[in-house]
């Protein structure tokens, strides 16, 4: 699927002393199988942003097209299932009993039957490591894997867009490492993953393309290289490196990624 | 947690790290009572917490992770003030208090601003404001930047390093690099403590931090990768200069 943004913008609460215009005109689509990062300081616009995208927040001008299509057109429960969002701390809304009786209720819910539901659950969780956790109860399970019994819900929901707000926040390195060979699975499964983090690091290592909020418009948009040696303010530790040093060695290129840039720096060491 | 001991000493900036489910905010729900241990003693300068509980939240304030969830009141200063009414301080005293845990956070002017109207940032400073206005000697404070961007960690990281020397801190973090400067690290995997060591041992330790499932932030890993002493090296811009040097030296040495 491609999902586009034209010219989208966003007023929260219109003609009240506590409007706030949230967006003011961004255009960004989001390619077929792709991973297109989302970043920005708190309150530049990015979850307003991530939330139009299957029209949980309606523009207040501008649109949403999916596969050139004006996403209104579609039925809202459709466009949710093929565009499936993960709020920040997502687990706040486990409720079932059990894990796969967590995962099983929005395929139940749009009337797949007993046998489908059943292999969603298992390959969705299966697809976060949480294969081991069904049995259990989703409040006795640790922030990491209630995070990833969360996003197996949705999965289970069989999208083309994955959209996750902070799908990181708090979890400790390692599980922030397994999230990020979650979505680089998920790419190669031919799902496109939107991925709103404050983790610059993390953008530098999956990222296909970025796109940099700020103050509601998308400040810049291209790959992680163009956005981040064009924005040092806003660069992953690996690009602020490298730009303190290519001043003195205009060789040693536009590295993001951690190996990248390791390799980068060694070859300027040996000379 | 399973047979825990540890000791906080009087003025100590104290690290606490470990993975998911690793005993983090279970250590710090005991410390302020809001769990009992099922054996075992806890003692907050002398009082236990789950029996004392007001004794004790005078004297150790906790900072949560998330900012939207601790603020209450319509106004910047109420908020800070809060904490103080609930415990009867009288009037002229509490607005001393007030300005003061203001001041110390760096939001002086913001006292009628309205809460919602903040960055995360300035959220979390005005929580971090009103523990500070009861006057605690001990902080506690769990995760305080995980919610927040780069600037918004930076401005939190930069008031807490004055409260260094002056409160006894205890920081649970993910983030490796924010306790750089402490004086020990504590470790917790499993409820277990897995380690108390000093932040040099730690992230020269690779066996220690991938069994913790903890990995170097990347300045000090990059370093690592070039052979550069991770420990001295903490900005980009040091690490810059390290490899510049370096390559300087090398260059010559051809």
């Amino acid at each position: 699927m491609r999902l586009e943004l034209r010219d989208v913008h966003h007023v929260y609460s219109p003609g009240t002393p506590f409007e706030v215009v949230a967006l003011r005109g961004v255009t960004l689509s989001v390619e077929p199988g792709e991973v297109l990062s989302i970043v920005g300081g708190t309150g530049s616009g990015k979850s307003t942003l991530v939330q139009h995208m299957n029209l949980l927040l309606v523009p207040a001008s501008g649109q949403v097209l999916v596969d050139g299509e004006d996403a209104r057109t579609l039925k809202k429960s459709e466009l949710r299932r093929r565009v499936g969002l993960v709020f920040q701390f997502p687990e706040a809304a486990l409720f079932a009993p059990t894990v796969q009786e967590d995962v099983a209720f929005a395929p139940h819910r749009i009337g797949l039957g007993d046998e489908e539901v059943r292999t969603r659950v298992r390959q969705s969780l299966a697809a976060v490591g949480a294969g081991h956790l069904a049995e259990r109860s989703p409040f006795a399970l640790s922030g990491g894997e209630k995070r990833r019994v969360a996003i197996a819900g949705v999965l289970a929901m069989g999208p083309e867009v994955l959209v996750l707000d902070e799908p990181t926040a708090g979890l400790d390195p390692a599980t922030r490492q397994d999230l990020l060979g979650l979505v680089r699975g998920l790419r190669e499964a031919g799902i496109s993953v939107v991925f709103v983090t404050h983790d610059l690091d993390e953008v530098a290592e999956v990222a296909d393309r970025v796109c940099l909020m700020e103050g509601g418009v998308a400040r810049a948009v291209g790959t992680p290289a163009e956005v981040f040696y064009a924005n040092l303010e806003n660069a992953p530790a690996t690009v602020q490196i490298v730009a303190g040093l290519k001043a003195a060695y205009p060789g040693v290129g536009e590295p993001v990624r951690f190996e990248e840039t390791t390799a980068a720096l060694r070859e300027l060491l040996e000379g | 947690m399973d047979g825990v001991s540890l000791e906080v000493r009087v003025g100590e900036y104290i690290g606490v790290v470990g993975p998911n489910g690793g005993g983090k905010s279970t250590l710090v729900r005991l410390l302020n009572g809001l769990l009992r241990a099922d054996s075992g003693r806890v003692r907050v300068m002398g009082f236990d917490p789950s029996a004392q509980p007001f004794e004790v939240r005078g004297k150790l304030g906790v900072l949560f992770q998330n900012p939207e969830n601790g603020l209450v009141a319509p106004f910047v200063e109420d908020d800070v003030a809060f904490g103080l009414e609930n415990l009867g301080v009288e009037r002229t005293e509490m607005r001393r208090r007030v300005a003061e845990a203001i001041s110390t956070v760096g939001l002086s002017g913001y006292e009628r601003r309205e809460p919602h109207t903040l960055s995360g940032g300035e959220k979390q400073r005005v929580a971090l404001a009103g523990l500070l206005a009861v006057e605690p000697e001990i902080l506690v404070l769990d995760e305080p930047t995980s919610m927040l961007d780069a600037s918004g960690r930076r401005e939190v990281l930069e008031h807490l390093g004055v409260l260094r020397g002056e409160k006894t801190i205890l920081h649970v973090t993910h983030h490796l690099e924010e306790l750089l400067d402490a004086d020990r690290i504590l470790v917790l995997n499993g409820g277990r403590l897995a380690a108390d060591v000093t932040p040099e041992r730690l992230l020269s330790d690779t066996e220690l931090l991938r069994e913790n499932r903890m990995i170097l932030p990347t300045v000090p890993r990059l370093a690592f990768a070039l052979g550069l002493l991770p420990t001295k090296l903490r900005t980009p811009e040091e690490l810059a200069r390290a490899v510049r040097e370096r390559a300087a030296n090398e260059a010559r040495a051809r």
